[in-house]
């Protein structure tokens, strides 16, 4: 059993560098150690959480789907559509967004299944159309005509300090995920799917399903997603979400998700998504040029799988031998 | 000598399939719509770039790897030689340091994600996410995300130039491609790097270091990235990082039009410069048609798809 035993080491080190930078962030940047600024991470780091949730379960199986903020995109707009005609409520408006998501996400898998092409590049394509399809029918336009259910920031307060309903889907989708992955047959599946592929085949595991369901549940994830997005911003920018996708793969493999499949965990994809945030937060809070974020996440996620291919870096030739 | 030999697939032979007929009959009716020779003339000043751009995904594409930091190589080689342009002065004869310095900062960051996968065995994409994260950054960072401007004269009147009636940037992009066909086609590295795109574990069995044909193949896509930055320069009389980010999605597009396997092994010149000849064509023809970028992203996407479908299909 070398998977957890690899997830752990994962999350070990990614939780001494969380601890090593909020410790060192808390003495000498101001207004990091308030709870606010911690609440803030949490409101703007949930929406790449989401995501990175989905995209793990994708990841697990060893597939990829980086069109995930097209289909976030189009179900927010879909979302913004449907309640400036009528005022939907919370169970319409959760309803709408997860089916659209759902059902983009089933057609990726099947598009992407079915060419045999790497899902790289099939969803790149995905992703295109997507977001075309939405700029050319919304015109890019902004919509943010919401009924008043839509615009409390705080769903419910505890001790004085708003829950949002970010922290409320993603807090839900975390522990929806890893029960999926942990405790059902359906994860055990796709952790063997992701292992290898061929051997699952073999054992008359439908590869097909397989991908339907990680694919479509990303894709519901996304929808969640694009409704958490439009919540936080109270606006519906079709196309705002998009040019994110490349930043959630890094996190979800911080994390200690792999592109080979059959490795990762929930913990470590939340624990990645908030060291890449932290990084974001500590250098806005303390003057230094945001610009920096994006070579320093880069050089971080490098970094961590160095080491990880490095172990398992076996000369081609010793496979067979 | 080793002799490789390779499975022969029919596909070779007629690469380009119904997809590439579609588009061509498209792109001339674009062309003849817009009327003639001020047409073909603005695809031969938009076409080098572009062609630069596939080529240096088509590398990493046939070693069954593929390179997601193409533009971002691109755009740090031409802000590299801006920078260092600003540095050296108008004087047209330290013009070369600038060239030199961008052209090696396309094969220096090419190196570096080939040494990635190669050595460190880093999947190709992780390894191209990551450092086209870190080259944006760099770039940025020593930019603060504006245009580098105030290049000397000579730099846009050299893409203006024309020999023979051919603009000269239209020669640079045919010699690079036609020396990237002789590699591919007449060298016994095109050979390995099919056969590593085939079926790696086996080119390695058959005694050939495999790590150094995927480094040779990522330096070589830095280099024609760096190539097509310092076109773009040229073109644009500045560098900026972002620019031309859509080519993305166009330049796999052409490359899997072009006959090359997006699952690695199978790729040859003529093909892919006919796909990428008449992908240009179209897009000009779109552009002067008034098609906007979305509608532009929806077809290219569309026709990836197809041509995957196609491909399946026949299979």
């Amino acid at each position: 059993m070398a998977e957890p035993l690899r997830e752990r080491s994962a999350i070990r080190r990614l939780a001494a560098g969380i601890g090593l930078l909020g410790g060192a962030a808390a003495l000498w940047v101001p207004g990091f150690a308030s709870p606010y600024n911690w609440l803030d991470l949490l409101s703007s780091s949930s929406i790449t959480a989401l995501f990175a949730l989905g995209l793990l379960v994708v990841l697990m199986a060893g597939e990829l789907d980086i069109s995930f903020t097209a289909i976030a995109s189009v179900s927010q707009f879909l979302l913004a559509v449907a309640l400036a005609r009528q005022d939907i409520g919370w169970a319409g408006t959760i309803v709408v967004s997860a089916l659209v998501g759902l059902l983009l996400g089933l057609v990726n898998g099947a598009v992407a299944t079915w060419l045999r092409a790497p899902p790289i590049i099939t969803t790149i394509a995905l992703l295109n159309v997507y977001g075309g399809v939405l700029a050319l029918i919304s015109r890019g336009e902004m919509l943010y005509d919401f009924p008043d259910f839509f615009t409390y920031t705080a769903v419910a307060r505890i001790g004085g300090y708003p829950l949002t309903l970010q922290t409320i889907a993603l807090a839900v989708t975390a522990v929806v995920t890893a029960l999926m992955l942990k405790a059902t047959n359906l994860g055990r599946i796709l952790r063997a799917v992701g292992g290898n592929r061929d051997a699952a085949l073999r054992l008359g595991i439908n590869g097909m399903t397989v991908n339907l369901l990680a694919y479509g549940y990303l894709g519901l994830v996304s929808g969640i997603a694009g409704l958490a997005h439009a919540q936080l911003l109270q606006a519906v920018t079709p196309g705002s979400l998009i040019g994110r996708e490349l930043d959630v793969v890094a996190a979800t493999i911080l994390g200690g998700a792999s592109l080979a499949g059959g490795r990762g965990g929930v913990v470590g994809t939340l624990l990645g998504v908030l060291f890449i945030a932290l990084i974001g937060n500590i250098l806005v809070l303390s003057g230094v040029s945001p610009y920096w974020h994006q070579a320093v996440t880069g050089a971080i996620v490098l970094a961590a799988v160095a080491p990880i291919a490095w172990r398992h870096a076996r000369p081609a030739l010793a496979e067979v031998a | 000598m080793m002799s490789l030999s390779l499975p022969d697939t029919p596909s070779r032979y007629r690469p380009l399939g119904l997809a590439a007929t579609v588009l061509l009959a498209g792109g001339l009716i674009a062309a003849a719509l817009a009327g003639g020779g001020g047409f073909l003339s603005s695809v031969a000043y938009q076409l080098p770039e572009f062609g630069l751009l596939v080529l240096a995904m088509a590398l990493p594409l046939i070693a069954g790897g593929i390179n997601l930091a193409i533009l971002a190589i691109a755009n740090l080689s031409a802000v590299v030689a801006a920078l260092t342009f600003g540095a050296v002065g108008d004087s047209p004869w330290l013009a070369p340091l600038p060239l030199f310095a961008g052209l090696a900062t396309g094969c220096l960051t090419g190196a570096l994600i080939g040494l990635l996968i190669a050595y460190l065995r880093i999947a190709p994409i992780i390894a191209s996410l990551g450092a086209l994260l870190v080259y944006t950054g760099v770039g940025i960072l020593a930019t603060n995300g504006a245009a580098v401007t105030g290049l000397p004269a000579f730099v846009p009147a050299f893409a203006g130039q024309t020999v023979a009636g051919i603009p000269l940037i239209a020669l640079i992009f045919l010699a690079a491609a036609i020396l990237v066909g002789v590699l591919l086609g007449r060298t016994p590295y095109g050979r390995y790097l099919s056969a590593v795109g085939y079926n790696e574990t086996a080119t390695a069995y058959s005694g050939i270091d495999t790590a150094r044909i995927h480094l040779v193949a990522y330096t070589l896509s830095g280099l024609l990235g760096a190539v097509a930055g310092l076109v773009m320069l040229a073109r644009f009389n500045s560098a900026r990082m972002g620019y031309a980010d859509s080519y993305l999605l166009t330049t796999l597009l052409a490359a899997v039009l072009g006959g090359i396997d997006p699952n690695g092994g199978r790729g040859r010149l003529l093909p892919l410069l006919a796909a990428i000849v008449l992908l240009q064509v179209t897009a000009s023809g779109l552009n002067l048609a008034g098609a906007n970028q979305h509608f532009s992203a929806v077809a290219w996407g569309g026709l990836l798809l197809a041509k995957l479908a196609y491909d399946r299909l026949r299979s």
